[in-house]
């Protein structure tokens, strides 16, 4: 249940960042990053069957506020899911810390952050695409930072 | 050591969503009923996103108001200096307006000077004209002194050197008035200036009203030699408009009394 209300928090904060950026910005990839902490939260190697559906939900959602293509967000978030649990999965359980949770969230991020751009008005990046890159990693930055803070904190004592 | 699980079964489901997504967003893209989830969704989330637009609301203003305020800003200096240009245009209007009253006619010669009080006063031959004490002295068009005194064919002059020489007067530019003075040893200063004026050497003194002395009489400029003499009151040494250690002849403004 907390897994959920913090993606929810996430999807929210996201889309508020994204109206105070007035839409000529990215806003940082909070759900994103939301997602994986949860899914790379998984003890067991199971189907993670809620973060596909969360991810679905989100990016459909994600999707009918911002950019009336409904099922392009949808699609990426749940290549996410399944990328990022694939690679959990693939780390050696006693090295599943901090580190690999921010290796795993920069690199998917980072495609993101391309289809984003892919599909955004190539008139709004005209000249600015240095600006919106920048900013929006600035501002990933910021939220991963305090994200593996957090999780260090919270989780690194304990074994997965 | 990775676990074992069923990897494909999870990359089958997984590809399953995302080719329905794939295919939700070619077949439903721009339709009615896309359009029409939209709006739904707008208004669901339209009272959560109430911060944040209060927030860019704020922001907006904020951008607004800086913006205005450097417009303005840049236009008050704009104004100020087309003011300055128009007040220097209006003080050589006066200038030549002097001038021409200041007729060769009118040209009077000094006959006395003495050494003991040279920076003090002179005595001007006046021939059969009277002029009433408190008539402005000019060379050329700056002004010299006043009157004080006629008797017979003769005028004391007292000098704009003489300590006992108090004129109200302003900074032309900056429009700060003062009061000018002399030092009875050749200088002249305005007292009384604010010291967070504006002020630069060069800049014109023009009489004000305050005195028996005609308005906008130039008096000289302000040189760069600055002290002060109480917290926040200057005094600026000013380089008078008339050359008063080789004076001749000068002329007095007012014109001879009927």
């Amino acid at each position: 249940m907390k897994d959920f209300l913090t993606l929810i928090f996430g999807w929210y904060a996201q889309d508020v960042v994204q109206i105070i950026m007035t839409q000529t910005l990215l806003a940082p990839e909070i759900y994103l990053m939301a997602l994986i902490w949860c899914v790379t939260r998984e003890k067991q190697v199971n189907m993670p069957w809620r973060w596909l559906a969360a991810a679905l939900c989100g990016g459909l959602l994600m999707d009918l506020r911002w950019i009336g293509v409904p099922g392009l967000y949808g699609a990426l978030y749940t290549a996410a899911v399944l990328a990022a649990h694939w690679a959990w999965f693939q780390i050696p359980a006693a090295s599943r810390r901090t580190l690999p949770y921010v290796v795993i969230t920069i690199l998917l991020c980072a495609v993101m952050t391309l289809s984003r751009l892919l599909f955004w008005e190539p008139g709004v990046l005209t000249g600015r695409i240095g600006l919106i890159i920048g900013m929006q990693w600035t501002a990933n930055a910021a939220v991963l930072s305090f994200l593996a803070l957090l999780r260090s904190r919270l989780h690194d004592e304990k074994s997965f | 050591m990775a676990e074992r699980w069923n990897f494909e079964r999870e990359l089958a489901v997984g590809l399953i969503c995302i080719v329905g997504c794939v295919l939700l967003a070619v077949g439903a893209t721009g339709s009615e009923r896309t359009r029409h989830a939209m709006d739904i969704t707008a208004s669901v989330l339209d009272p959560l996103e109430k911060p944040a637009v209060f927030v860019i609301d704020c922001v907006e203003r904020f951008r607004r108001w800086t913006a205005e305020r450097r417009d303005l800003l840049m236009e008050l200096e704009e104004l100020r200096e087309e003011n300055r240009a128009l007040c220097l245009q209006a003080g050589e209007k006066i200038s030549a307006e002097f001038k021409r009253r200041a007729r060769s006619g009118n040209r009077l010669p000094i006959v006395f000077r003495d050494p003991s009080v040279w920076w003090e006063e002179f005595r001007i031959g006046t021939g059969d004209e009277k002029y009433a004490p408190g008539c402005a002295v000019l060379d050329g068009s700056d002004l010299v002194g006043v009157i004080t005194s006629q008797r017979g064919g003769s005028a004391w002059v007292r000098l704009i050197t003489s300590a006992g020489f108090y004129v109200p007067v302003v900074v032309e530019e900056t429009r700060e008035i003062g009061v000018v003075t002399g030092d009875n040893e050749g200088g002249v200063w305005v007292r009384y200036l604010p010291s967070d004026g504006d002020y630069k050497p060069g800049m014109k003194i023009l009489t004000v009203l305050g005195s028996r002395l005609p308005v906008g009489l130039p008096v000289g400029e302000l040189t760069s030699e600055r002290r002060t003499v109480t917290a926040g009151i200057d005094e600026f040494r000013v380089k008078t408009g008339a050359d008063l250690f080789r004076l001749q002849y000068v002329s007095v403004l007012g014109g001879p009394q009927p």
